[in-house]
């Protein structure tokens, strides 16, 4: 039975529909996005369990930190066993995670908590993040931007729905939230277990030999950053090209992820007539705009290229930071609109980079590199929300208050881009020897090779 | 069940859920108007 999870049992016949596997990948990024819902349990968790909110917090950054942990370490073995077999694991540890919750929650045992929705939960949300991506690369040669970016949309629409899913759940099953925890974790589980399944036993992949019609690859690679060739993940850490990418998504995510964490506060201290259901629409607004330029801008960069998307993001990202520190106060409207289009650069930025690994690095390896690039997003979970809310503490103690406590942070972010915009700038073509030659790419395609056997001679 | 028939069932689940989720938080987007 277990056979059917295969890399060799996913390959589509002739006259297969590359259409059809998007919705695979969204139905697991939809899913496994519900981690940024996870606020929403908060408080009735902290009643139940009776403890403060730093102990209940813990929860989400055990998840996000084997998210970067597994994406980073998983990503050679996703992309050795297949999408549909590290679509069902991941949606096994996810909804195992949620299970075991439960029982901790249940029993009064916050450390199950710890264990499921943190460290298995984390290990299926990392595998299931990158699972679909090279997948949906090799489906979309010539959009990769658009498939990936409607994989990547999902991660953040997948919030969206967990909110008021989560919600109706914890209102229906107890008439104290704190009560229902357990009964809405269990529903979770089930409902996210068989939108998993679906999407791993609907996902395959192309014949090698597949492309779409009328594509032609060497037409392609004519742009400047395409690649012909291919790296091994191994390979890839090894190039320049990979941490400039890195320092790239590290300043583009830690310059919206400042506002993004701030969010509700900050409209409230900058514009006093702003109530509390207002400032909840505006979060909901903004993450309207992290999921719109998540396929927005990414299927733009297939038109105009990953390079020049990066500029604008980090360019005109800094101007709009820059207009928000100056010129912020000016009008609700005015705030909203330089906000959300900021968020739209941060989402924008995490679905295009797989884009750009395929063009730097080829094909052959792409999962394992993206794996290993989301490091980059942890270090940014980290040092975002620390520099705008340590800043933001020293100004309050320095007797600042509303707009003022943000200004200077808001500046620094300024910097925090035009520092990954120049990382993009230095960004060239990967050079030949970190390439595998052509024999042992046809030689992976057919019968991948151990982990550790791919590169080390050509370095 | 077909491949095709799979495809198209999760293209309406998963539009369905995006809906769900876009237009509840539309919902709370008009408070800040």
């Amino acid at each position: 039975m277990l056979s059917m999870l295969d890399r060799d049992r996913t390959v589509a016949g002739p006259g297969f529909n590359r259409w059809l596997i998007p919705p695979a990948a969204l139905a697991v990024h939809l899913s496994i996005g519900q981690v940024y819902a996870f606020s929403v349990f908060k408080q009735p968790l902290v009643d139940h369990f009776g403890t403060k909110l730093t102990p209940i917090s813990i929860i989400f950054s055990i998840a996000i930190a084997m998210l970067g942990l597994s994406a980073a370490f998983g990503g050679t073995w996703v992309e050795r066993s297949g999408p549909r077999k590290a679509m069902f694991v991941a949606g096994c540890c996810w909804a195992l995670g949620f299970v075991i919750s439960a029982f901790g929650v249940a029993a009064d045992q916050l450390w199950l908590v710890y264990l499921g929705y943190g460290f298995i939960g984390g290990i299926g949300l990392g595998i299931g993040y990158i699972s679909p991506v090279s997948t949906l690369i090799k489906w979309f040669p010539d959009r990769p931007g658009l498939a990936t970016g409607l994989a990547i949309m999902g991660f953040g629409g997948g919030a969206l729905i967990a909110g008021p899913l989560s919600d109706a759940l914890l209102s229906a099953f107890a008439d104290n939230p704190a009560d229902a925890i357990a009964p809405a974790f269990l529903t979770l589980a089930a409902i996210y277990f068989v939108m998993m399944m679906l999407g791993a036993f609907t996902v395959r992949l192309p014949a090698d030999d597949w492309k779409p019609e009328g594509w032609d690859p060497e037409q392609a690679a004519d742009r400047s950053l395409v690649t012909r060739g291919n790296v091994t993940a191994n390979n890839a850490i090894r190039t320049p090209q990979f941490w400039l990418l890195w320092t790239v998504l590290f300043c583009n995510v830690t310059a919206g992820i400042g506002i993004l964490e701030q969010a509700s506060p900050m409209i409230q201290d900058h514009f006093s007539t702003v109530t509390a259901a207002a400032a909840a629409g505006f979060v909901g607004l903004l993450a309207l705009c992290n999921m719109g330029g998540r396929i927005g801008w990414s299927s733009t960069s297939d038109i105009i290229g990953r390079k020049p998307m990066y500029m604008i993001f980090l360019g005109v990202g800094a101007v709009l930071y820059f207009l928000l520190a100056s010129t912020g106060t000016a009008a609700v409207a005015w705030f909203v609109l330089l906000t959300g289009v900021i968020l739209s650069f941060y989402g924008g930025g995490f679905a295009t980079v797989p884009a750009y690994l395929k063009d730097l690095f080829g094909t052959i390896e792409v999962g394992a590199i993206h794996g290993r690039l989301l490091t980059a997003w942890s270090a940014a979970g980290v040092a975002g929300p620390l520099i705008i809310n340590a800043i933001a503490d020293s100004e309050s103690a320095a007797g600042k208050s509303g707009a003022d406590l943000y200004t200077l942070s808001l500046y620094i972010m300024v910097g925090v881009l035009l520092v990954g915009f120049v990382a993009n700038l230095l960004i060239r073509p990967v050079q030949e020897r970190f390439m595998e030659p052509e024999e042992r790419h046809e030689r992976f395609r057919r019968e991948p090779a151990p982990a550790h056997a791919a590169t080390a001679e050509r370095s | 069940m077909s491949d095709s028939a799979r495809g198209i069932t999760l293209w309406f689940i998963v539009g369905g859920a995006l809906l769900y989720g876009v237009v509840n938080t539309m919902a709370k987007v008009v408070e800040l108007f």
